[in-house]
């Protein structure tokens, strides 16, 4: 296999409390790579730790009040990033990795034109004449598929709708042709029709431009539309990793097994439904305090009471290569209860 | 756009006519007369009742309104009973030192203010931060004439190293034409500005202060770091062109601070300008110059107003898209 892109180890981010009276460990002890051009899908519900994990690639988390723990290693293109000097670290930001958020509506800077904003990453990191700039973010903005660029580069952001302003962002962070775009929630905070034209537009680009994409999301259909392997997080942890066929013919985690059940399906049929939708009994534990053991015990119907006591290691299910499908879950060696329970 | 503008002289036509309103009847409220206070008569009642009729003072306070109502819309601001010419040419003379002294102190203000808001927002609740805002709070929590008196006396009194009072020196500079004459002018300024100013400024910083906290915060300021940005780009290009926006409000609002604290400022560091005319007028009893400077005054403020909200729609695209 080749060599991966971003190598991420044993990452752990805490944040310290208000009161101070605790430590939230977001993300605490996550490991995965990416490789260069594929899609990795990061999925898990809100509060789970991935929006923070991948904050913490580009050294995002406001410090205070959080902070990426000594011993964590991301490692990209050959260098560690959390030990780059600022300066270093900026000539990555925006330039190798970029980075497209959430809510395109508060992304954007409200007082500067489209144009200007997506210029100034080709200003600060190539070098570009203001003119030739703008001439570039002309060119992102039809690449991104908006109509009249010549006009729109001269827009703000409030005069566009949600999904031109997400496709403002995508132009804003291809502009320097990154060989890592992190896209968190790209989708969530726009109308289902949008949401499958702005994932058809990054994955045309990802084609075009060649660069491996992060995409992170709590939609497991996104994922199985987009991504080449997958990797579940659930309370700080990844708990699955796998190719995305793999993953969605063989779930082994309980909480990957939940989440698939409670997705509705275009072809279940009316009568394998039973009534209603699955949904996972109990609630994310908060961070502040992770439940001993494993830590999606109490909400999960196979425990038992070593997974009250012993925190299950990501164990290798033996999907072709050594790695290549990893479970959190002591399931994976005493297989039986499984088929008990079932 | 034109309707707006058109709102707002309205509104400010209003304002200035309710000041003039208020004070006048105030003034004729207080008690006393332009001959004296009510159990000092230092002029005799015969004369006092003359100079009454001869100024219209003995008419019905309603018709007195009137009057001076008619004769401020033809441009007639009355004659000062105390300094005995036209109000317009004793106004003539305190307005430029007003506004050389409110303009300097503006200046401080703002500059200082935002200067010190945006640093402590960018070294929020460490040390820098909390040592400037307490010492804001600390000089914002004093009054202005107090402040004045104590800088005066260390400065002016003890040290020797600004002048105690005037703005010039009436014997080498009584006018301004030469080099020497125009530092002498700034001598006198230094202090009356910079109580004025620091207060002003105080006050400022806090608001910056808390405004780029709140702009810091914001999804687009991670969105300016993501792409590689300086911090020093992200906080004084993306953050503080956002967090300028309440500042400009606050503009407008520094207004009536300067007029009035320029009143208390002006008397001690003895500025002739239009609070110390209001301050001498009011014990004078010199009703013309009072209303005139109160209608100044209102005119300050509501012209400030207004500029902010023009500076603010240019300033803010949302709101220059939605008036054109």
């Amino acid at each position: 296999m080749t060599e991966p892109l971003l190598r991420v180890r044993d990452l752990k981010t805490y944040f310290v409390t208000e009161h101070g009276s605790g430590t939230a460990r977001a993300v605490d002890g996550v490991s995965f790579e990416v490789y260069p051009g594929e899609t990795l899908g990061l999925v898990g519900e809100s509060g789970c730790g991935k929006t923070v994990t991948s904050l913490s690639i580009l050294r995002l988390i406001p410090e205070p009040p959080g902070h990426i723990r000594p011993g964590s290693f991301i490692e990209f293109e050959g260098r560690n990033l959390l030990t780059l000097a600022p300066r270093e670290l900026r000539a990555i930001r925006g330039n190798r990795i970029a980075m497209i958020f959430q809510e395109p509506m508060t992304s954007l800077n409200p007082v500067f034109t489209v144009g200007d904003q997506i210029a100034e990453a080709a200003i600060v990191h190539q070098g570009l004449s203001r003119r030739r700039a703008r001439a570039r973010a002309v060119e992102m903005l039809k690449l991104v598929g908006i109509p009249d660029p010549a006009e729109r580069v001269d827009h703000y952001p409030h005069q566009m709708s949600g999904g031109m302003r997400q496709r403002v962002m995508i132009a804003m962070a291809l502009v320097c042709h990154p060989k890592l775009l992190i896209a968190d929630e790209p989708t969530t905070a726009l109308d289902v029709t949008i949401q499958a034209q702005i994932l058809e537009l990054l994955d045309r680009l990802q084609r075009d431009l060649g660069m491996a994409v992060m995409l992170i999301t709590h939609d497991l259909g996104v994922v199985a539309g987009t991504a080449d392997r997958v990797v579940v997080m659930y309370a700080g942890e990844v708990v699955e990793q796998a190719a995305t066929g793999e993953l969605f013919a063989r779930p082994l985690h309980p909480y990957t097994e939940g989440l698939m059940a409670s997705v509705p399906r275009i072809d279940t049929r009316v009568s394998q439904v039973r009534g209603r939708l699955h949904s996972i009994p109990g609630q994310v534990p908060a961070a502040t305090a992770w439940p001993a053991g494993c830590r999606f015990h109490p909400r999960c119907p196979y425990a038992w009471d070593r997974c009250r006591q012993e925190a299950p290691p990501p164990l290798d299910a033996g999907a072709g290569e050594p790695g290549a499908h990893t479970v959190r879950c002591w399931l994976l060696t005493e297989p039986q209860r499984r088929s008990a329970r079932a | 756009m034109s309707a707006w503008i058109v709102r707002r002289l309205a509104a400010a036509i209003a304002i200035v006519l309710a000041a003039v309103t208020l004070t006048f009847f105030l003034l004729h409220l207080a008690g006393g007369s332009p001959c004296g206070q009510r159990d000092v008569q230092s002029v005799a009642p015969e004369v006092c009742a003359r100079l009454r009729a001869q100024f219209g003072l003995d008419r019905p306070i309603w018709e007195q309104y009137g009057k001076y109502l008619w004769a401020v819309l033809h441009g007639d601001l009355g004659q000062s009973f105390w300094q005995r010419r036209p109000v317009i040419a004793a106004l003539g003379d305190a307005m430029p030192n007003t506004l050389v002294l409110a303009g300097t102190a503006l200046l401080i203000d703002f500059t200082l203010g935002l200067a010190l808001g945006v640093y402590q927002a960018a070294r929020a609740r460490r040390f820098g931060d909390i040592a400037l805002g307490n010492a804001a709070l600390f000089v914002n929590s004093m009054p202005t004439f107090w402040l004045g008196l104590v800088l005066l006396l260390v400065f002016g009194q003890w040290l020797h190293l600004v002048p105690v009072g005037g703005t010039h020196d009436p014997v080498l500079c009584a006018r301004l034409d030469s080099l020497h004459c125009v530092g002498d002018r700034l001598w006198h300024l230094a202090l009356p500005a910079l109580t004025l100013g620091l207060v002003g400024a105080a006050a400022t910083a806090r608001y910056q202060r808390a405004a780029m906290l709140e702009v810091i915060a914001q999804d687009f300021v991670r969105t300016a770091r993501a792409k590689g940005l300086r911090e020093r780009r992200v906080l004084l290009v993306h953050a503080l062109r956002n967090a300028l926006l309440p500042s400009i409000t606050l503009f407008g609002l520094a207004f009536p601070f300067l007029v009035t604290g320029a009143v208390l400022v002006e008397w001690v560091f003895a500025w002739p300008g239009m609070g110390w005319l209001a301050v001498m007028a009011i014990g004078q009893r010199d009703y013309p110059v009072v209303t005139a400077t109160a209608l100044v005054a209102s005119g300050m403020v509501t012209v400030g107003n207004l500029l902010a909200d023009v500076v603010y729609a240019a300033a803010d695209p949302r709101i220059r898209v939605r008036g054109a």
